[in-house]
């Protein structure tokens, strides 16, 4: 009798801390589960109902099915300005992908190399890739700013150069600039992603392969190290495809509303529109939204099927 | 760990809690505030270029004035909020029982019902007989209830502030270099001004077009003609408007805000001429006295023109530069140093005294303090072809005072009798004074026996008061006259700007000249707008409840 109390209070006190552990989850998860059901689920369904309707000046949306849904998609390439300033940032959103594509991955991966190998500078690489993180993104791109807009300026007067432009106001390089900017400041994530990946690489397969005749680094990182950590590099690729058209590349950092249209980017273009219209605009901004959900949703899948395909360490 | 785990765990729940509830609407304040009454009204305020300090005196003399009232006014410090915030406030619930902010545009907050219709007081005597009703204090109120009535009914807002952006002087110094206009050889007689009466706010100011831009080559021998904030370059579209409103004239000027001509005949750029009504509204942006206005503008103010000349200190083109920036260049270039150049014209508004308080107060031991010295505002000068007969200031700042709904009638009643405490004339005075503001209402200001008040305040009183030889323009009002600006997508931002050459609206009117020539500009207006899209807008305001036919 007396046992069978000790084994029931054993698996009540079990059941009771099974719940104790349920009920702390749940309250570690409703915050950001109450968040992504407002922000992500239900803004997301909202904008394609508002793609379906008419919403009048004070925000009211009236459903009027998919002959609204056509009537939008006309608005929207029939305004005047969509034509040039779409194109240029559609344009504009695929070049600094690739861009950041061709130029960002060697650099992640070389930095992210000599950080697992604790080479020499190692850990000015490190701090040096970190700062954009650890401060806040908006008071980084205000610092940025203002080494740009005054003190290079000066530094380049006095080396000779007097009429160095205001890389920021000046459409000729503002492009380049604010690619270097987002090149360095994505290398935190990226490089902790890719040193945290050649550390979980079996050190025995690093001295096999050592045996085996790799014996420079550039051997071991190319040999050994990419194609080990290729799920890594796919998982960001693809990652970075999601945001391909809703990235803003920090336009919204330097210019707030006021960045050159040469270097408009879809995101950007985006919330500049939203901004500008009135709620009775609503409903092409969703339309637009749509489009480049149909344009992305494709690329990234292709790309996904492509690199499974040439993954080396794949089933 | 258990109890590490359950203290955890509760402290996650209390934050859970604390932050919904903290979304909550904003709890009504009692006790301690507004005077140690037994309930507050909390009137939020801009805290921008006027500062608090002018609502506090004014709070505290009312509560004084009602020493039995249960009620207490206790001034909120708002920032730099604007309309889009207090539409948010209130859709939120968590709104103040009063706003007074510098922004115009809360009309979609009316059509909400997010305000109380205060039409109700428009027959109230504001202070006795002597100061008359409510509604004819009110300047232009049959324009400014266009803008604030619920399709023509009701009133929701009253005026605020009426401060224009202009061009600031030193009247000393332009005396001592030589700029001013001079009667004698010797510069020892100024010329009497626009207004023909010598010893007032005008003397010595260029009359023509040709006079003005002799006086920035004089300026240019030592000084730099214009200084403004390079990031704060929006002042300049008040400059251009000013241009703009004198070459248009009232009427063309009116039928550009108000899209209607009144079946009188526009000029427009081609040559040719049209009356302008709603439904072809969409040509007042080929008016001949845009372009016009756009060519003064480029001689004055584009530095990077091939051909007009660099009339702009070197702060004019750091994009970070801020008003105070500019304002302490412009007060520190008697120095003369060689990073600050002496400025002649800083682009500034009326209230730029009281903003640039604290550089003045660094300078008070070189006799340069607030108040030290006089400045002036420079009126525009007359440009051929003008229709216009006065010289225009264009106002900046104009705002708005208004009462969100309250369900309590005892604390509405007592709100609204605040309302017409501040417009009293006594009160209106006050804000003078204090902040050099001239706000909305018709009330005098005797510089002769105002002591507080600074030689530019006195100035920029007698130029406001000189309504036969000066127009003040509402540009902010004027933005959000129409319903196509808040009830389509049309909106009111960019009224004045260009499509540079991407069709993609330009910033303000220097980025216009900036990016654009001549032709480019008189192109990039004309396309602003299409006959089609025009028409999608008027049916986007009809659908809204506008324009019944």
């Amino acid at each position: 009798m007396e046992k069978n109390t000790i084994k029931e209070r054993t698996a009540r006190k079990k059941l009771t801390y099974k719940r104790n552990q349920y009920l702390f989850a749940c309250t570690l998860l409703i915050f950001p589960i109450v968040l992504f059901l407002i922000f992500f689920v239900y803004g997301r369904f909202y904008s394609i109902f508002i793609a379906f309707s008419e919403v009048d000046f004070l925000g009211n949306a009236t459903f009027l099915g998919l002959d609204r849904l056509f009537e939008n998609f006309e608005r929207f390439f029939s305004q005047i300005e969509s034509g040039a300033l779409l194109g240029t940032s559609l344009l504009n959103s695929l070049k600094a992908w690739l861009i950041a594509f061709l130029i960002s991955n060697p650099l992640y991966y070389i930095f992210s190399y000599f950080i697992y190998k604790k080479t020499k500078g190692a850990g000015f690489f490190q701090i040096m890739t970190m700062l954009p993180q650890m401060i806040s993104s908006l008071i980084f791109a205000l610092v940025f700013k203002q080494i740009v807009n005054g003190p290079l300026i000066e530094i380049m007067n006095v080396l000779g150069q007097k009429d160095f432009p205001n890389l920021l106001s000046d459409s000729t390089y503002a492009f380049e600039l604010v690619m270097f900017y987002n090149i360095w400041v994505s290398f935190g994530i990226s490089v902790v992603f890719y040193a945290n990946a050649m550390t979980g690489v079996s050190p025995e397969i690093i001295e096999s392969a050592q045996l085996d005749g790799v014996w420079n680094m550039f051997q071991e990182l190319f040999y050994i190290l990419i194609p080990l950590t290729f799920p890594t590099f796919k998982t960001l690729l693809v990652i970075g495809l999601t945001t391909i058209f809703t990235t803003d590349y920090g336009l919204m950092n330097f210019y707030m509303y006021g960045a050159p249209s040469e270097i408009w980017n879809m995101g950007y273009y985006i919330v500049v529109k939203t901004y500008n219209s009135s709620s009775t605009g609503y409903p092409i901004l969703a339309v637009s939204g749509i489009l480049l959900s149909l344009i992305s949703l494709p690329i990234v899948l292709g790309i996904k099927k492509l690199t499974d395909k040439i993954d080396p360490i794949s089933d | 760990m258990k109890k590490i785990i359950k203290a955890m765990a509760t402290s996650l729940c209390l934050i859970t809690v604390s932050a919904a509830v903290g979304c909550g609407p904003k709890p009504q304040t009692s006790g301690n505030g507004g005077g140690g009454r037994l309930y507050t009204i909390q009137v939020a305020v801009t805290n921008a270029g006027f500062g608090l300090d002018w609502a506090k005196t004014l709070a505290k003399e009312y509560n004084e004035m009602n020493p039995n009232s249960d009620y207490g006014i206790e001034i909120v410090d708002y920032g730099m909020k604007w309309a889009d915030q207090i539409l948010t406030d209130l859709a939120l619930g968590n709104g103040y029982q009063m706003y007074i902010n510098s922004a115009n545009e809360i009309t979609t907050g009316i059509y909400k019902n997010y305000f109380e219709d205060i039409s109700d007081i428009l027959d109230d005597n504001v202070d006795g007989e002597n100061q008359g009703t409510v509604q004819q204090k009110i300047t232009n109120f049959d324009q400014w209830k266009d803008n604030y009535s619920k399709f023509g009914e009701g009133l929701y807002a009253l005026p605020y502030s009426n401060g224009v952006v202009g061009m600031v002087i030193d009247h000393q110094e332009f005396i001592d270099n030589g700029w001013y206009c001079f009667e004698d050889e010797a510069k020892t007689v100024l010329t009497v001004g626009k207004d023909g009466i010598r010893g007032t706010y005008d003397d010595g100011q260029p009359q023509t077009l040709a006079e003005f831009n002799a006086m920035l080559e004089r300026i240019t021998v030592n000084a730099k003609p214009f200084i403004y904030g390079g990031g704060v370059t929006a002042y300049l579209d008040y400059i251009y408007n000013s241009i703009f409103a004198q070459y248009a004239g009232n009427e063309e000027y009116s039928a550009f805000v108000n899209y209607d001509s009144k079946d009188k005949e526009v000029r427009l750029v081609d040559g040719t001429t049209t009356p302008i009504s709603l439904g072809n509204g969409y040509k007042v942006y080929e008016m001949k006295a845009l372009t016009q206005a756009y060519e003064i503008f480029e001689n004055w103010f584009d530095y990077t023109s091939g051909t007009a000349k660099d009339y702009v200190h070197s702060i004019c083109k750091n994009t970070s530069a801020s008003q105070y920036d500019t304002q302490n260049m412009f007060l520190l270039g008697y120095k003369g140093a060689a990073s600050n150049p002496k400025s002649a014209i800083m682009i500034d508004g009326i209230w730029w005294e009281n903003e640039a308080k604290a550089m003045f107060n660094s300078l008070d031991n070189v006799n340069r303090g607030y108040g030290d010295r006089e400045y002036r505002m420079l009126l525009l000068p007359t440009f051929e072809g003008q229709q216009e007969t006065k010289s225009c200031v264009s106002v900046c700042t104009a705002g708005v005072m208004a009462i969100p709904k309250d369900k309590n009638a005892e604390r509405l009643a007592v709100t609204k009798d605040f309302l017409k405490f501040l417009i009293k004339d006594e009160s209106l005075r006050t804000i003078t004074n204090m902040t050099g503001d001239i706000l909305g209402y018709d009330y005098e200001i005797d510089v002769n026996n105002a002591e507080n008040m600074t030689p530019f305040q006195k100035n920029m009183a007698q130029m406001y008061a000189d309504k036969e030889n000066v127009r003040i323009v509402s540009l902010a009002l004027d933005r959000v006259r129409s319903p196509l600006a808040y009830a389509s997508d049309k909106g009111e931002k960019s009224t004045l700007y260009p499509f540079d050459k991407n069709n993609v609206v330009t910033l303000n009117c220097l980025d216009a000249v900036k990016k654009l020539n001549g032709s480019e500009i008189t192109t990039g207006l004309a396309n602003r707008y299409t006959k089609q899209t025009w028409a999608s807008y008027i049916q986007q305001a009809k659908n809204g409840g506008f324009f019944a036919d």
